[in-house]
């Protein structure tokens, strides 16, 4: 019979595992899978005394990036703190190491291999997909936009180079 | 020449230009090729970047233009194209690849990051090399390795218009497939530095993957170079060759000058990235970091899963490479000096040019093959000379493509007519006249079939005059030669003094019986004539 893992999670973030008592039948077993042994509110919770808020100068840096005006950095800088509350937890979770990372995302793990032929029936026989906009000139991609001139797309001066 | 050298970054490229031993040049070479594929590499839209003049932002899908909700699908044309490459290149090829997201902020990439291959490229490893034989460079033979092979979309355009302070975009070239080669720093000198784009750009139009333009983008090269090992400096926007090679020279000079100003620790401590402005190299901004571009793996990508045996069969499927071809031809049984066996293998420019390097492989391999069966292997020297430059230059003068020549005078009819000079059965002079004629019709559209050549010689009385009336020939050259009206070329003739006039006197009677006689014939007679014994 398994024994019984235990993950205790303290609000100061830290956590830790026991050994408990076996199971004695797969209901038992069910009903402690099924019975959530954290909460994302846990993970969320913070300790106001320990957090440290990302600089301001940080946040600027990372707006600026992104190509954001640095409007509100405040309110921001807090967003952010509380997200990286989040994330400083989530690296403490245990996660089997063996795990290729490269299976990080909800994609297929094993999918089967591309031979040959299915790169040349690939390359071959590329269909085009009207619903995707894929024929040329069969929309206006341009007219979506506020600003265009002789279908081009405008840049205003305030993004025009990168710096 | 004034030198602003306190500036560092203001000073014009010496005319003369060496490097120092004391201060050591190294180069590392990232090349972006755009893949000629179909279609796109996340899309199937077309692929065709160069569309913008024309079109703005007409070959463009929903993802390519980044509408919410839309899902970039992989092109497999791209990873065969890549596989290619890589297999060429002796890379080895990543069975698991994965695309990976590269956040930055520009105008003319909608998605605010681009889809590229990060923590897991397409293949790593590889070489290429050069030879002082095939590659003109200074030493015998040098290995380039091969970093490594990524896959990723090319962003769109921008166009400044500065005056009215804004840019217009273009997202034809958006998505576009690009494949990024990186060198490792293996080069010294600029010489090698040259001799591998040319190289490398003659490899990506040998495999039919991409067209190699650097004039039109199709091909971009950025630089990284240090001199004594500081910190290195990347050069990009660099538009041709000329241009690579003189900002090289420059920011070789400029490092040079703050390493004898002692002062490397400000201006030559963190890496940085300069472009170049056409007379000097100017900065750009500052190296971003890793961490600055937020990689991440991308979340709507699955991994690609090649097989071995996928590999193999591109391996396989790979022409013979150029290197190897011109040995080739170099041996038996084509015995080609290394300029005609480079023409006929790499020299071509593939911009606005009249064939592709295996069109006139081909052509010429398969005329060989014909021409030798009649009129023997020891001619052959005939053959590629016709090929090389009577074929080529007519193809040239007419603007006319090798492939629309080719039905009208393919393989079989080339070596038929190389077969008729060698056998004398029309002269050379005729045989001129006559190639001239068939590729003039064919470009007016006037022959449209192979070409039946007897019929031609026939109808224009081109058939060599088989045996000269001596004294028909004799008459023809008195003729000639009273008609000169500058007794001292003939007396030059006759001491050998003036030799070259003789040619022209030749060239009369080559006009007079319309090349049907052999010019050797006439320039016996003339020197009989005027008692020239040389």
């Amino acid at each position: 019979m398994r024994t019984r893992v235990f993950t205790l999670i303290s609000k100061r973030g830290y956590r830790r595992s026991t050994v408990g008592p076996q199971f004695r039948d797969l209901a038992e077993i069910k009903k402690y899978v099924a019975t959530p042994q954290w909460s994302i509110g846990d993970f969320m919770e913070q300790d106001t005394n320990v957090q440290e808020l990302p600089s301001v100068e940080t946040v600027e840096r990372l707006l600026k990036l992104s190509g954001l005006l640095p409007k509100d950095v405040e309110s921001l800088r807090r967003k952010l703190g509380h997200q990286l509350v989040f994330l400083d937890k989530l690296v403490t979770l245990d996660v089997n190491e063996k795990t290729d990372p490269k299976n990080a995302r909800l994609l297929p793990r094993n999918p089967k291999p591309l031979e040959y032929d299915d790169l040349i029936h690939a390359a071959q026989n590329q269909v085009k997909d009207a619903s995707l906009g894929e024929i040329s000139g069969s929309w206006d991609s341009v007219e979506l936009a506020k600003n265009s001139k002789d279908g081009f797309y405008v840049l205003r001066k305030a993004f025009m180079k990168r710096k | 020449m004034l030198r602003f050298t306190r500036k560092y970054g203001f000073k014009a490229v010496q005319e003369e230009f060496s490097l120092l031993s004391e201060y050591k040049l190294k180069c590392g070479l990232e090349i972006h090729t755009q893949l000629n594929t179909k279609n796109k590499l996340f899309s199937h839209s077309t692929n065709d970047p160069f569309a913008s003049a024309n079109v703005p932002n007409h070959h463009t899908s929903f993802f390519d233009v980044s509408i919410p909700g839309t899902q970039p699908k992989l092109n497999l044309e791209a990873i065969l194209f890549a596989t290619r490459l890589a297999v060429a290149l002796d890379s080895e090829v990543n069975l698991s690849s994965q695309f990976d997201r590269k956040h930055y902020f520009y105008g003319d990439q909608p998605l605010g990051f681009q889809i590229t291959q990060h923590y897991s490229p397409f293949a790593k490893g590889g070489s290429m090399e050069l030879t002082n034989i095939i590659d003109s460079i200074d030493q015998d033979r040098l290995q380039i390795d091969i970093l490594q092979l990524q896959i990723e979309q090319d962003t769109g355009k921008s166009v400044y218009r500065d005056a009215e302070q804004m840019s217009l975009i273009d997202l034809n070239r958006s998505n576009v497939p690009l494949i990024e080669m990186v060198t490792l720093p293996n080069f010294y000198d600029l010489k090698q530095i040259r001799s591998f784009i040319k190289k490398y750009q003659n490899l990506v139009r040998h495999l039919g993957i991409s067209t190699g333009d650097l004039e039109t983008g199709a091909m971009r090269v950025d630089v990284n170079m240090s001199v004594n090992d500081n910190c290195r400096v990347e050069l990009k926007n660099l538009p041709n060759t000329s241009s690579i090679m003189s900002a090289v020279k420059f920011e070789y000079e400029r490092q040079v000058d703050i390493i004898r100003h002692g002062l490397t620790s400000s201006l030559l401590a963190e890496p940085e990235t300069r472009g170049w402005n056409g007379a000097a190299t100017v900065k750009l901004r500052s190296k971003e970091t890793t961490i600055d571009y937020r990689y991440m793996p991308d979340a709507e990508l699955p991994l690609v899963h090649l097989s071995k045996e996928a590999v193999a069969g591109v391996r396989a499927s790979l022409p013979k490479l150029p290197d190897k071809t011109i040995k080739n031809l170099m041996a038996e049984p084509y015995n080609l000096p290394l300029k005609d066996a480079k023409i006929l293998t790499i020299n071509a420019s593939g911009h606005e040019q009249q064939y592709t390097q295996k069109e006139l492989l081909d052509f010429y391999l398969e005329s060989f093959k014909l021409y030798v069966k009649q009129a023997g292997q020891k001619s052959s020297k005939l053959l590629t000379n016709w090929t090389i430059h009577e074929l080529l230059g007519n193809l040239n003068r007419l603007n006319l493509p090798l492939h629309q020549a080719i039905k009208v005078l393919p393989p079989h009819k080339f070596a038929e007519l190389i077969a008729l000079i060698q056998q004398e059965k029309i002269s050379n002079a005729s045989g001129k006249l006559l190639l001239f004629h068939i590729l003039e019709q064919t470009k007016d559209s006037q022959i449209t079939q192979p070409v039946d050549l007897e019929a031609i010689i026939e109808e224009f009385g081109l058939s060599a005059v088989k045996s000269v009336d001596h004294e028909e020939l004799m008459r023809m050259c008195s003729e000639i030669l009273s008609s000169v009206t500058d007794p001292k070329m003939l007396s030059g003739i006759t001491s050998g003094k003036k030799k070259n006039s003789l040619k022209f006197l030749v060239g009369q009677g080559m006009r007079l019986s319309q090349g049907r006689v052999k010019p050797k014939l006439f320039e016996d007679t003339f020197k009989k004539l005027l008692n020239a014994n040389w």
